[in-house]
């Protein structure tokens, strides 16, 4: 287990606290100025700074504190000053697609995190027979068309999405219902804001009855929900995925070890991670991992 | 008997449980187990202590049955996967919480 120290200028750490925290799982994750900085001798085994102007705490260079850092930059200025600082990777936190940020063309290209993701690896898609059987199984009305309450459990959220023939949304559950694969209705400020298109990805509605309505048509039109559905999936796996960003800046602060040969040819290939291919992969390399130490 | 794994991660059995209750659908209930009890003895000499070592040995098959199932049924993956579960969250909580509170310290310092 590391210690990950989390280093801002005053006012500037809450933005990055989401990324932290799915960076640290697993480990440690402190203040830099109230937990490395008052002992003396105390080093952690990785540092993310929120912002460009903390870096200087840390020292003049990367090279004066020896260990991988990570910096949140918010446009090209910031990019440059980091990288001459010495960071190991720089990330920004992008809203969606449409959103201009830094420069995705250079070869040092920051990370780019979504504020609003989800991590697409862990949720499979789900599509529209596999649910209509579900619902079945379930004793569930067919079709089930659903205005999603924010304010439910998460586990009520999830369900209903997952089981819906299609679904008023609103922006909170926007990833999900997309990873999901969730014939989707939402309101043109949403649609707007994470760059999704009417009828391409989800159908844009404003809210009310008319939403209502147009879900309901969704659910009917079969052919068009479930084209709709590849799309939102393949949406949420290009712009709302957590797992690949998170997973580049564990690497980069040497919280994971680089991938394998066989790793890197399963991702060349886009070999789905919940694939048994996938599993049988990771456990032949267990077993030759496990020979090694041995 | 609990299936070793759940059909999908975003779906909750309990949550379902709620979201037939609110969509209005005949509910599915799982019907009962048979009863283990045997055919009524008959009546006669003797018959009284076997109806009543029936009845004696009623719970005690009965547990063993349940005791049964419950090593066959794949209890213990489903256990196990439960504990893999908590544990992914307890991490994934602790991670929040740390997080939360260095961003607090960083921000009011």
């Amino acid at each position: 287990m590391a210690v990950v120290a989390l280093v801002a200028t005053p006012g500037r750490a809450a933005e990055v606290a989401d990324v932290v925290a799915l960076v640290g799982r697993g480990h440690r994750v402190v203040s830099w100025h109230h937990h490395v900085r008052p002992g003396r001798g105390r080093r952690p085994g990785a540092v993310v700074a929120a912002d460009v102007e903390a870096l200087e705490v840390l020292g003049s260079s990367a090279a004066e504190i020896g260990v991988p850092v990570v910096c949140r930059v918010i446009d090209q200025l910031d990019e440059t000053r980091a990288r001459s600082w010495g960071v190991t990777a720089t990330f920004c936190l992008v809203d969606g697609p449409g959103v201009p940020g830094p420069t995705t063309k250079d070869v040092a290209a920051p990370i780019r995190v979504p504020r609003r993701g989800v991590d697409t690896r862990a949720l499979a898609v789900i599509p529209l027979l596999t649910r209509s059987q579900l619902r079945s199984a379930h004793g569930l009305p067919d079709p089930l068309v659903l205005a999603v309450d924010p304010s439910a459990s998460p586990a009520d959220r999830s369900t209903g999405l997952a089981l819906a023939s299609a679904a008023v949304v609103s922006e909170d559950l926007v990833p999900l219902a997309l990873a999901l694969g969730t014939p989707s209705v939402v309101t043109p400020e949403v649609a707007d804001r994470m760059g999704l298109e009417d009828g391409n990805q989800v159908a844009v509605e404003g809210l009310g009855i008319d939403s209502d309505r147009r879900a309901a048509r969704l659910a009917r039109d079969q052919p068009a929900a479930a084209s709709m559905a590849r799309r939102a999936r393949r949406f949420a796996e290009d712009h709302l995925d957590l797992a690949r960003p998170v997973e580049q800046l564990q690497r980069a602060l040497g919280l994971i070890p680089a991938p394998s040969v066989i790793e890197r040819r399963l991702a060349e290939l886009s070999t789905p991670p919940s694939s048994r291919l996938n599993r049988r992969a990771a456990e032949a390399m267990t077993l030759f991992t496990l020979e090694a130490h041995t | 008997m609990t299936s070793p794994e759940p059909i999908h991660p975003a779906i909750d059995d309990d949550a379902v449980a709620r979201l037939r209750q609110r969509a209005g659908a005949p509910s599915v209930e799982v019907s009962a187990n048979e009863s283990v009890a045997g055919p009524e003895p008959a009546a006669g000499a003797g018959s009284k202590l076997r109806s009543t070592a029936r009845r004696a040995a009623g719970p005690v098959v009965s547990r063993v049955r349940s005791e049964l199932d419950r090593a066959t049924g794949g209890e213990v993956a489903a256990l196990r996967a439960e504990v893999a579960e908590l544990r992914a969250e307890l991490a994934r909580l602790r991670a929040e919480q740390q997080a939360v509170l260095a961003a607090f310290r960083e921000d009011r310092r």
